[in-house]
């Protein structure tokens, strides 16, 4: 009985505060080659949602620095960046400014509504959010966001993870 | 432990990034506040169309689209400010209102809607995604709510008085002090600078304190006057302002400004008979301050010489003044407002004494001659109510001159059903003019008004119809703009002082619906 009350309330947090994993479904959106984005395989470490566009000057200057992160932690972080942009533009920025992190696209009131559901209620770009590897929020960004900003985060976290590891 | 000492390893980076954030999102507007458009039709094929842009935001002019049912309408841009990006290179973006013109090839009714797309950043460093509205073309913004709060009804044209002296009276002194400090860095106050170096470059060898003390003293008959002027605008409710823009006055200036310019090239020495110098000399050694005395009257007329420049905000300070009957406030208000505009002048007093010692005799020859055409310049920039008008293209005829109340009125009965806007106008007023030259000969202008019969209250003559017509409007002077709707009734909206064509457009009254 207990245990099911439990189970019930769990169930309840859990509606009341979606995971980012499940924001992402929801949202349905496309990468570069137009293939669904498997969101399930996004669990278990830290992830960063950049939102941005190629008018968004700011936007612009930071993604190679997104890109310099993704190569420093290699496996151990997933950056997304998703773009409320026209495919073609996407793809022609990208050709100039190549990144190592995929770059996701769908429709601009499905991604707007997403966006601001993760906090970015003024809709301004660019726009980037941490969460940890239990998909709880950990931080945000309304505007361009500087590598080793997110860099300490991270080196904290997995701080926290080592001692919470060596405590067990 | 091991979860309070997690808790503790997230925290830490968290108060961390109060600082981090590149942009505070809390001050940050929504696109929907930051760009507020609206849309008025001008005649059957072209429509009015405005962005209200709030400051440290931008509009990007190539990514400004207006479109009838799917349809993109030609537009006619005003210039924008050239922006550096680091990306995009030279880009064209309005930071400030903006008002343009969309042609359409087909006839429209004020019913008809319009497609807008527009995209803009913050100076922040935020971008926004492209907005698209659609709009009725009655002139109506098409957010409420937030958006009403931002008032698409003038916000620059009158100051909010209110909340502005709602405060403590320290407060509201503090402000006008600010004020004045801010007052003096705008162009009005150059005029001075050379008096102020006059004062004290005419005194040879005198201490650095004495030309502090000189200047302190100047700056005191400045304040006074204001402050004086205040209370006397509230006393008596006479058109103080008005006064001083009389041609003879301004006559009388230009004309000591070039004496003292021809003193400066050395043409005769500004000196005072020598009986008169030798008594004044002597009451120089009785009383310390000898030459406190002009300084402090050369500072009354100098208050009296950059007035008109500053005629927003006094004309706020004076409207407030004259409502409330309140002397001391507003007497003082003045005075702070005086003290401020002239505290970097008293740098000059301090620098241009020490300094000069310095200088050789040539050098000192040129820099006063260097002065003497700086108040030569002054003379023209003085006398420019005189001139200015003889430049201007003779009175547009769009416009009908009426003289007092009741041509006015005359004038009014005959335009109902039509929107009317009234200029209150003077010769001898410098930024009327500029109106008449710059603001309402504009194409973009001209089309926003096609439908507005515009009277013209001609206050030259400052006799008493015209005083009576400044009253009724409840308006210190000229320039100031008016607008009464189809049935007569007069908007509480009003505009005081220049206004490029942009503010013009912007700041026309909403039409109610026909």
């Amino acid at each position: 009985m207990k245990a099911r009350l439990v189970l019930l309330a769990t169930l309840l947090l859990a509606a009341c505060a979606p995971t980012p994993y499940e924001q992402l479904e929801r949202a349905a959106l496309q990468t570069l080659a137009a293939s669904p984005l498997q969101s399930d395989t996004l669990r278990g470490k830290p992830l960063i949602i950049n939102y941005w566009a190629s008018w968004c000057s700011p936007c612009r200057e930071e993604m190679p620095e997104l890109a310099a992160l993704q190569r420093q932690h290699g496996q151990n972080l997933t950056i997304l960046g998703i773009a409320l942009d026209e495919r073609s533009a996407v793809q022609a920025f990208l050709q100039q400014t190549p990144v190592n992190y995929p770059v996701l696209l769908g429709d601009f009131a499905g991604i707007s509504a997403l966006m601001v559901e993760q906090g970015n209620e003024k809709r301004g770009l660019p726009y980037t959010v941490l969460f940890d590897a239990q998909g709880r929020e950990v931080a945000r960004f309304s505007g361009r966001v500087h590598a080793e900003q997110l860099n300490a985060l991270l080196r904290s976290q997995a701080a926290g993870r080592d001692s919470q590891a060596e405590k067990q | 432990m091991h979860a309070l000492k997690t808790l503790l390893f997230w925290l830490i980076p968290l108060l961390l990034l109060g600082t981090a954030h590149a942009v505070d999102p809390d001050t940050l507007l929504k696109p929907e506040e930051a760009f507020q458009p609206s849309a008025r039709l001008v005649d059957n094929t072209h429509i009015s169309v405005q962005w209200q842009v709030a400051k440290g935001y931008y509009l990007y002019r190539d990514r400004i689209r207006v479109s009838h049912d799917k349809q993109d309408l030609a537009l006619d841009f005003p210039a924008g400010i050239v922006k550096d990006d680091p990306y995009f290179g030279r880009t064209e973006v309005y930071p400030q209102d903006v008002a343009l013109i969309a042609r359409s090839p087909r006839t429209l009714q004020a019913s008809d809607r319009i497609e807008l797309t527009f995209q803009g950043c913050a100076e922040a460093g935020i971008c926004y995604p492209p907005q698209t509205v659609s709009l009725t073309l009655d002139g109506r913004s098409s957010t409420t709510g937030v958006a009403g709060l931002f008032g698409v009804a003038g916000k620059a044209e009158t100051p909010d008085e209110s909340g502005f002296f709602g405060g403590s009276l320290a407060i509201t002194l503090g402000l006008f002090l600010l004020a004045g400090l801010g007052l003096s860095f705008t162009a009005c106050l150059y005029p001075l600078i050379p008096i102020v170096s006059t004062i004290i470059l005419g005194q040879q060898g005198i201490s650095r304190q004495r030309s502090l003390l000189l200047t302190l003293s100047y700056i005191q008959g400045m304040a006074l006057s204001y402050a004086a002027a205040g209370m006397a605008a509230a006393a008596s409710g006479t058109l103080l302002v008005v006064a001083l823009q009389q041609p003879w006055v301004t006559a009388l200036f230009a004309g000591f400004f070039v004496l003292m310019a021809l003193a400066m090239f050395g043409v005769f020495s500004l000196q005072l008979p020598s009986s008169l110098q030798s008594h004044i000399q002597k009451l120089g050694q009785r009383l310390p301050g000898g030459h406190y005395g002009s300084v402090f009257v050369m500072g009354v007329l100098s208050a009296v010489l950059v007035g008109p420049c500053m005629a927003p905000p006094l004309a706020a300070a004076l409207a407030y003044i004259g409502r409330s009957g309140d002397l001391l406030t507003g007497g003082l208000s003045l005075y702070s407002l005086a003290l401020g505009m002239g505290a970097p002048l008293l740098l000059i007093g301090g620098f241009g004494a020490s300094i000069l010692p310095r200088l050789s005799g040539t050098t000192m020859n040129r820099v006063r001659r260097g002065f003497g055409v700086i108040l030569l310049l002054v003379a023209v920039w003085v006398a420019q109510p005189l001139w200015y008008p003889r430049l201007a293209e003779p009175a547009s005829s769009m416009h009908l001159t009426v003289r007092s109340g009741d041509e006015l009125d005359r004038a009014l009965q005959q335009a109902r059903g039509k929107p009317v806007l009234v200029d209150v106008y003077a010769d001898w007023c410098v930024s009327c003019i500029e109106l008449e030259r710059k603001t309402f000969p504009d194409p973009t202008v001209k089309q926003a008004l096609r439908e507005y019969v515009l009277i013209r209250a001609d206050v030259t003559r400052n006799d008493d119809e015209a005083q009576g017509l400044l009253r009724r409007f409840g308006l210190y002077g000229p320039p100031a703009i008016l607008f009464y709707d189809r049935a007569g009734q007069l908007h509480e909206k009003r505009l005081i002082g220049f206004q490029p064509p942009a503010a013009l457009i912007a700041g026309l009254p909403a039409e109610p619906a026909r």
